[in-house]
């Protein structure tokens, strides 16, 4: 019972973030994100 | 030698006349399914399915594609780009598909490999397995 709630949770709290980061993440910070993970790519 | 066995063998030796020097010739493609057209061998629905899907393979073999969100620079792209071909030894050309909904980061894909790191799949990865 704990585990499920807990899982909705997890769930939920994901759902979230993800809503609230495409929606106040700026073009900045995407593309320093994204070419962050090209470097890091690029690097291995 | 059972009929779908004929089909996918045949299938194997025109692919082999699709390539130069191991790579995908257009020009040849072309003059196999015109060999195919005139020539109509036993089943040719299933030879030509089975050409479809090797011609698919190796494509996506030649090819990195990047699935990103967050615009980044050309020279970021041809920098991954020529990462990857080093990193398989092998030329690869680059494909670009900007998709929105990864929020930012990149998704490279060459072949069955699949290179993420993205805002979704860091997301994804919090949430439980079920």
């Amino acid at each position: 019972m704990i585990a499920d709630v807990r899982d909705e949770i997890s769930r939920l709290v994901a759902l979230t973030a993800q809503r609230v980061l495409s929606r106040e993440l700026g073009a900045d910070e995407k593309k320093r994100y994204t070419e962050s993970a090209a470097r890091e790519l690029t690097s291995v | 030698m059972s009929s779908a066995r004929k089909s996918a063998e045949l299938a194997r030796q025109l692919f082999g006349l699709t390539l130069e020097q191991g790579r995908l010739v257009p020009e040849r493609v072309t003059a196999v399914l015109q060999w195919v057209e005139k020539n109509r061998p036993e089943n040719p629905s299933a030879v030509l399915r089975a050409l479809k899907r090797l011609v698919a393979a190796e494509i996506s073999r030649s090819q990195v594609v990047i699935e990103y969100a967050g615009e980044p620079s050309p020279a970021v792209l041809a920098e991954v780009t020529a990462s990857m071909s080093r990193h398989y030894g092998r030329p690869l050309q680059a494909v670009t598909i900007a998709r929105p909904e990864l929020i930012a980061g990149l998704r490279v894909r060459v072949g069955c490999d699949i290179y993420e790191n993205t805002v979704v799949s860091q997301l994804a990865a919090l949430k439980p397995v079920s």
